[in-house]
């Protein structure tokens, strides 16, 4: 029955995707593909791989004369990547560190600990108490309403995509969560059986804020391990858009490739597929993305690759920094990177990849 | 058919090697019982309870005779748990934990010397310095985050410390390393740059040697004599399990119990030790007073043990993924100290001074059903 459901999904996905191609290009201006042509292109990507091709027209494969070759699918890609990143060999022995990005509370506490910039974890808490680590002791769940002023993110410990994170505000014994007035039992009930970390909220650089004020707007840099030694492989940075108040490509988001020489922006942003194509400014604060220096990118990745350094178990880590006042501030690693966005800027990015795993 | 050939071939070694052990065992009892002053069974009763074990549990029991069960009035074999079983349950017990943890694998802040010293440190809670981390390339000191060649160890005065393997157990690899004078020690022996380099195996972590409570060092001085503290969440909170010290003998420095070390049981509500302590088979046997320093045993109380236990539950809350934790915790003169964190610590050796586990550890590790 599942096997039959998602055929039929698979069916309908293709249906729409390959039906009206003009609708999905990112290349408006270009010559195209036959229909034909691109239900060809996207069969053979099935059959060989076993996946829809969800990046067809993001990657601009049905531009007359595209190539299919050079872009890694995305769900081998993900096995092969999960496979190494799970089995790190030290000393003849072998053990999975994925944990270590994975859970936001260690991931902090790790760093904190080796001296990198992390925001601040005030807190951890379940639906019953909360564990403030100022005061070294568990208060019951209400003592959050005694601290006035309190301006934070609270974040699930193994949320992923922005999923379980929640901008947390307290005035006058009051709670507004996202800005929406709430109360403790609606934060208990959120919280559920999970575990939550009450996090330092982050001021960034006023030349981030210039590309979208609306979010935190991060860097996801890529570093690999080739011969034990950490090394850069992509970068981009994320934009919130449309009002949106998290930088998140899922959501809406809009992501600029970097030149990782420079800390200068490609002169191309693009969308995920589905909200929108390519720009070459910010579409709310016309920004324009070319040549946009990054402030602090040689430093970020100087601190990327020494903290990859102590992250010896995990093969290739996508690290999440945001750029404050003060320099880069590293906010989460992440094991499970993906490989779609960042392909659309490099297209040597497997080549770089696989050179770290031939090494 | 090369693969049935293969498996045939695993089955005979091993039905070899399980007839050669049992073999060991039933040879000559009286020369290997743990309780030379009572009654024993004839040689025939001996197969047989071993053949039982074998068939029931599909493992021989190493443990026969410091269990006491070669003894005419031994205990009732049911109520023991055996080393698979006990593993097997130790390892359900985590797989159902990390299912509600997104199937995430903690194990490696337990199993990682390195990550175990520094997620404790920021916690808060004492474990023993670390000084640097190094592998082939050089040293990483822990006041940089750059390296330094090995010859920075000469340079390092008056360092006293102990490299461990990071992802190292039983003490394997592990030496005590010593410089001063522009002299290197390892293990007390003088030596070199070169000797130190060529033994670093992978990733090695060099920390602080510790300087154990005087009334621990009246037991064995030569070795930090540390406390085994088990700890298992139990209904979502951390709860104390069972608790044993290791006792180093001769002139090691180790005091575990595969090194020729002396193991006995902490009482968990009074923190005495038990009266007897046991050898591993093939070391020795049971005794009440140690070797070399001629301690009693019995009526010893190991300083700062009930506070050992609380920090133990405490720090357990923060390993919220690991269903249950072995703490290797040595004792100083300012308290407790975590030198290591178990997740695949045996239970099982502790029945030697606790008696039959079976029950204890099923309702333990089935909680989280």
């Amino acid at each position: 029955m599942d096997i039959i459901k998602r055929f039929k999904t698979a069916v309908r996905f293709l249906y729409d995707f390959l039906c009206n191609p003009a609708s999905h290009t990112y290349y408006p201006q270009a010559e195209h593909k036959s229909g034909l042509r691109i239900v060809f292109d996207n069969f053979w990507w099935l059959i060989r791989y076993r996946e829809i091709n969800h990046f067809y027209y993001m990657y601009g494969l049905d531009r007359k004369g595209a190539s299919l070759a050079g872009y890694l699918p995305k769900k081998p890609f993900c096995r092969l990547r999960d496979k190494i990143n799970a089995r790190a060999k030290i000393g003849g022995r072998i053990a999975n560190y994925n944990c270590l990005v994975q859970d936001k509370f260690i991931f902090g506490k790790l760093l904190k600990c080796l001296g990198f910039p992390t925001p601040e974890i005030i807190a951890l808490c379940d639906n019953n108490s909360i564990f403030w680590f100022d005061k070294n002791k568990a208060e019951p769940f209400d003592s959050l309403l005694g601290h006035d002023k309190l301006d934070v993110f609270i974040k699930e410990i193994l949320g992923e995509r922005a999923e379980g994170v929640f901008h947390l505000y307290v005035d006058r014994s009051k709670l507004y969560l996202d800005g929406k007035e709430s109360t403790v039992a609606d934060l208990q009930r959120i919280i559920a059986d999970n575990k939550f970390i009450i996090q330092q909220r982050i001021i960034q650089h006023q030349k981030m804020s210039e590309l979208y004020p609306g979010s935190v707007n991060t860097i996801r840099f890529i570093t690999a391990l080739k011969a034990g030694r950490p090394i850069p492989l992509a970068a981009m940075v994320r934009l919130g858009a449309s009002g949106c108040r998290c930088d998140n490509l899922a959501i809406g988001g809009v992501a600029v490739g970097i030149n990782l020489d420079t800390g200068t922006l490609f002169p191309e942003g693009v969308f995920k597929p589905g909200f929108g194509g390519r720009c070459n400014c910010h579409p709310d604060t016309k920004v324009k993305f070319e040549n946009f220096q990054i402030p602090y990118f040689k430093q970020a990745v100087d601190l990327a690759l020494k903290l990859h350094g102590f992250f010896y178990g995990t093969h290739s880590v996508g690290w999440d920094i945001a750029i404050t006042f003060y320099g880069p501030m590293f906010i989460e690693g992440n094991n499970s990177w993906e490989i779609p966005t960042l392909q659309f800027f490099d297209r040597d990015l497997q080549k770089k990849y696989f050179a770290t795993l031939t090494s | 058919m090369a693969n049935f050939l293969n498996k045939i071939l695993d089955f005979s070694s091993r039905s070899i090697k399980a007839v050669e052990n049992i073999y060991h065992l039933v040879r000559n009892p009286l020369t290997q019982t743990y309780y030379p002053e009572q009654l024993t069974k004839s040689g025939f009763e001996v197969l047989m309870d071993n053949l039982w074990w074998l068939f029931k549990y599909k493992e021989i029991n190493k443990l026969y005779y410091p269990y006491g069960f070669d003894r005419k009035n031994a205990p009732d074999r049911t109520e023991y748990i055996s080393a698979h079983v006990f593993f097997v349950l130790q390892r359900d017990a985590n797989i159902v934990l990390r299912r509600k943890f997104n199937a995430v694998d903690y194990r490696c802040l337990l199993k990682d010397k390195f990550l175990f010293g520094a997620y404790l440190d920021f916690l808060k809670f004492p474990t023993p310095k670390m000084l640097a981390l190094c592998d082939i390339n050089g040293i990483k000191w822990s006041c940089s985050q750059d390296y330094e060649s090995f010859d920075a160890l000469v340079g390092n005065k008056n360092l006293d410390a102990f490299c461990k393997q990071l992802l190292g157990r039983w003490g394997q690899g592990a030496f005590a390393l010593k410089s001063c004078d522009g002299k290197v020690f390892i293990n007390g022996v003088e030596s070199s740059v070169d000797e130190f380099k060529s033994k670093v195996m992978g990733l090695t972590l060099i920390q602080q040697r510790i300087r154990q409570h005087p009334k621990l060092s009246e037991l064995h001085p030569q070795s930090v004599n540390t406390i085994r503290l088990a700890t298992a969440i139990v209904n979502g909170k951390p709860q104390e399990l069972l608790a044993a010290i290791k006792v180093g003998t001769g002139q090691t420095n180790c005091d575990n119990w595969a090194s020729g070390g002396l193991l006995g049981g902490v009482d968990l509500t009074t923190g005495r030790v038990s009266e007897d302590f046991f050898y591993k088979p093939g070391i020795g046997k049971r005794t009440q007073v140690h070797p070399d320093t001629g301690i009693v045993f019995r009526d010893f109380e190991v300083p700062f043990f009930h506070k050992a236990v609380e920090m133990a539950k405490k720090l357990h809350c923060y390993f919220y993924g690991v269903h249950s934790i072995g703490w290797d915790i040595a004792i100083t003169s300012d308290g407790p100290i975590f030198v290591e964190g178990n997740d695949e610590w045996e239970g099982f050796p502790h029945q030697i001074h606790e008696g039959g586990m079976r029950k204890k550890f099923y309702q333990v590790f089935q909680t989280g059903k």
